[in-house]
């Protein structure tokens, strides 16, 4: 796997409370900008074309999800067709929080 | 950058927070709202012959054991949907993952799909580990011990 591609599986990773070794790649990962809740609300339902991806499992996600999210498990990260066509699209990632 | 994404961001605040806030969620099946009931991981180690356990903590739960004693099916919770037709319903299952945290919606799916003995590792993975070690120790010390009184 790129480098490129193991950092966005892993920042899935390190949102969704998996533990990950200390290193460079953990530093990106923590660099990936975070959203807060309105300012996410607002680009969802009144902004540009964008893709909320819900890094839990399919079982979790048809349970509960934020209205228009999509379903991207963090296991399954690569390749996925729920990923935005547009690379420049915003992609926003979430799971069940801290804790 | 990532994938090629060149505008990634993360929530960190999550599904708790967007619900807190009452914001907009949907929900596209109704798993029964069940309780699975908790067994501690002693006495799972009583009934290890009587029980199948469910691994569902995936890689995660490989970096922090591996499961040594029982029938155990390795299904991550991201994969339960497609396989979970492998596992019997004429045996309790006990489910694991890491923490304990997930335990309970897996329950609640395979509720939807007719498994009626189910029951959660209180604790999780973790636990279950710990619980096995020292289990393994006190069998051994009193293993010893026997063989001292033999002599």
């Amino acid at each position: 796997m790129k480098k490129s591609s193991l950092i966005l599986v892993l920042a899935v990773s390190l949102l969704c409370g998996i533990n990950l070794s200390p290193g460079p790649l953990l530093a990106a990962v923590i660099d990936i900008p975070e959203i807060d809740a309105d300012a996410l609300k607002f680009e969802l339902y009144h902004g540009a074309p964008m893709v909320l991806a819900n890094a839990l499992s399919p079982i979790e996600f048809k349970d509960l999800t934020i209205k228009g999210s999509v379903n991207i498990p963090s296991s399954r990260v690569k390749g996925n067709s729920n990923l935005p066509k547009d690379q420049n699209e915003l992609l926003v990632f979430f799971c069940k929080g801290p804790g | 950058m990532k994938l090629g994404y060149t505008n990634v961001k993360q929530y960190k605040g999550g599904l708790p927070d967007w619900i807190r806030r009452r914001y907009p969620v949907i929900r596209t099946v109704n798993y029964p709202k069940v309780n699975i009931p908790l067994m501690y991981p002693e006495q799972v180690l009583k009934k290890i012959d009587e029980v199948v356990i469910l691994d569902i903590g995936g890689e995660e739960l490989k970096k922090i054991g591996s499961f040594t004693q029982g029938d155990v099916v390795h299904i991550p919770l991201d994969d339960l949907e497609e396989k979970y037709g492998v596992l019997p319903k004429d045996k309790q299952i006990v489910i694991v993952d890491v923490m304990g945290k997930q335990e309970e919606i897996a329950g609640r799916f395979l509720t939807s799909k007719g498994y009626k003995n189910l029951a959660a590792m209180a604790g999780g993975g973790r636990a279950w580990f710990m619980a096995v070690r020292i289990n393994k120790k006190v069998e051994k010390e009193a293993g010893a011990k026997m063989s001292e009184k033999k002599e």
